[in-house]
């Protein structure tokens, strides 16, 4: 659907994105991700045909996006960091324009019905966009990406500046429309990522440093499996006693939030399941597990382990983590 | 095309800058067809159609290229246009008909003193109609310079700036050109020649005077496509840099 090669843009002596290639193919939904000024914006805006790349190539649904703009841009629906909205038109007037603009074939006032029905704004179409909150502003900027029902829909950054409220409909709204299109977010927020997208590309300074399934990404991040326990037991017996289970790695007492209980944090070599080990030790005591909580690793730890700028990944190299990209995958998917 | 030409239009008349332009424009042409008609007992709109209007549509035009492509650049809104699958050529003649359509309307006030002169006295039909294509030919290439300048800068204000600059650049062409024959040696006579047919105020003369010359009309013609290619290329270059 969308295949990158060797995207490269620089300004002058500056080199906004380097060497970028990866393939995003029918129904994904991918997060784009970095830190502020990774060349995140500046990839989403070559991606789309705003900006020229200064070398390499992209192909959007099978149109190179520079040798067939327009065929390649029809697939394509984008919103921008900052909605491309005109504040002197009305919510109807804008669409409109946008319907006109993007050259769409279907019958007018049914697909403008139907796209204000998806993006929930029906009933401010008589109103002017100057007038509406941030967050009916970026569905009206949703709304206009959604024109023409393109097969492609590249959404930077839609959540910044939104209410925790805004943010909730807009992330359900996101994956919903994921369902029956291939979807790039561009984002900072990665609870936001790591909840919406099944596959994460992060970029540094330019730079791809991770591209695989998010569940990959977390369990290659993971070296051992850490666990938060609270247990029913005598708090000067506990540290002791775990720490000499085979496989377990660290015990770290964490308090006592329960009169009589203590709270640790452990951590197991991740090939042992040191729950039966826990379980039958405490029960050998007589003491009792109340709570056994499994504490993963977020994105947000392997974000910030990838941006790490001695992590940038020569070109040529395997990634920092050895995970499957999620061609591998596909590739050993096909196979079963 | 269309679509662009519908937004700017909307444009224009939702932010009041259209009527600000005709109330403008109405005003000052009311009182230069006072000055240079009515005190002078006189049918003959020639000199109407002259130097103090050219400057008024200088205003006029000046205040359109605020709005063309700077004002879509600040506002980012440039990314909907140029991000949707329509050639730039088609953008940039869309915001040409646009800006046309309000400059037509400006000049279409000028018919009030036709019907003015027609119930007083006896107009010169053929005068006026070679000053009313004059004026759209003319009207044709000030925006689409206004257009040019626009697309190089995102700030409003320099490009109303700019565009009134480059039209006084332009009206001072004849000044410089005779500066440079007395200058120049016999053999580089060619160049004062040259600057002084880009001088876009100069082929207006023969509409003044009621005549409509192919030469005329082909130049102004050519000279509003030159610009309107110009800025074709310099969007297209700068989503290169």
């Amino acid at each position: 659907m969308i295949e990158v090669t060797g995207l490269t843009k620089r300004y002058g002596k500056k080199t906004a994105v380097d060497n970028l290639t990866f393939t995003v193919r029918r129904g994904e939904i991918v997060g784009f991700l970095g830190p502020n000024g990774a060349g995140k914006s500046t990839t989403m805006n070559m991606l789309t045909g705003y900006i020229a790349p200064t070398v390499g190539t992209v192909y959007i649904n099978g149109y190179n996006l520079m040798d067939a703009p327009e065929q390649a841009k029809e697939s394509v629906g984008y919103l921008p960091e900052i909605p491309p909205l005109y504040m002197d038109m009305t919510v109807n007037e804008y669409l409109n324009f946008v319907f006109g603009i993007k050259k769409c074939k279907f019958p007018r006032r049914e697909h403008l019905n139907e796209v204000c029905e998806v993006v929930r704004i029906s009933h401010v179409r008589h109103r002017m966009i100057r007038n509406l909150s941030k967050g009916y502003r970026q569905r009206v900027g949703l709304a206009q990406a959604l024109i023409n029902d393109p097969k492609i829909l590249i959404l930077d950054e839609p959540t910044v500046g939104l209410d925790p409220k805004e943010i909730v409909e807009i992330r359900n709204l996101i994956q919903k429309l994921g369902q029956t299109r291939t979807v790039i977010l561009s984002s900072h927020v990665l609870s936001e990522i790591q909840s919406v997208c099944e596959r994460v590309i992060i970029v540094n300074e330019g730079h791809l440093v991770a591209d695989a399934l998010t569940e990959d990404l977390a369990r290659s991040a993971a070296a051992n499996s850490r666990y938060a326990v609270r247990i029913a037991a005598p708090q000067d017996q506990v540290v002791p006693v775990l720490s000499a289970i085979p496989g377990m790695l660290k015990v770290e007492l964490q308090g006592s939030m329960e009169p009589g209980t203590v709270d640790v944090m452990i951590e197991a070599d991740k090939d042992v399941d040191i729950r039966r080990a826990l379980f039958e030790e405490c029960a050998k005591r007589g003491w009792y597990i109340l709570v056994i909580t499994p504490v993963g690793v977020s994105l947000e730890d392997i974000f910030l382990k990838l941006v790490d700028p001695s992590s940038i990944r020569p070109e040529g190299e395997p990634l920092t983590l050895d995970q499957a990209t999620p061609e591998e995958s596909a590739k050993e998917d096909d196979a079963q | 095309m269309i679509s662009v030409w519908k937004r700017e239009l909307i444009g224009f008349f939702k932010n009041s800058t259209a009527y600000l332009l005709l109330a403008i424009y109405a005003f000052l042409s009311a009182l230069f067809f006072c000055l240079f008609v009515m005190l002078n007992n006189t049918s003959y709109l020639g000199n109407f159609f002259g130097l103090w209007l050219f400057i008024v549509e200088i205003i006029v035009v000046s205040i359109l290229s605020m709005r063309f492509f700077s004002e879509e650049k600040k506002n980012k809104t440039d990314q909907l246009i140029f991000t949707s699958p329509v050639s730039l050529s088609a953008v940039v003649m869309g915001k040409f008909l646009g800006g046309m359509t309000v400059f037509t309307a400006c000049t279409m006030i000028n018919l009030v003193y036709v019907f003015i002169i027609d119930l007083f006295g006896t107009p010169d039909a053929g005068t006026n109609l070679a000053n009313f294509v004059g004026t759209l030919l003319l009207g044709s290439c000030m925006i689409s310079i206004a257009l040019f300048v626009s697309c190089l800068t995102e700030n409003s204000v320099v490009a109303a700036g700019g565009t009134a600059a480059a039209f006084l650049l332009l009206m001072l062409v004849d000044f410089v050109a005779s500066f440079l024959r007395a200058l120049l040696p016999q053999w580089l006579q060619w160049l004062p020649e040259i600057l002084q047919k880009l001088n876009v105020f100069i082929w207006y003369d023969d509409f003044a005077g009621g005549i409509i010359t192919l030469k005329s009309v082909v130049f102004y013609l050519t000279f509003t496509a030159i610009f309107l290619f110009l800025t074709v290329r310099v969007l297209e270059r700068r989503r290169w840099r």
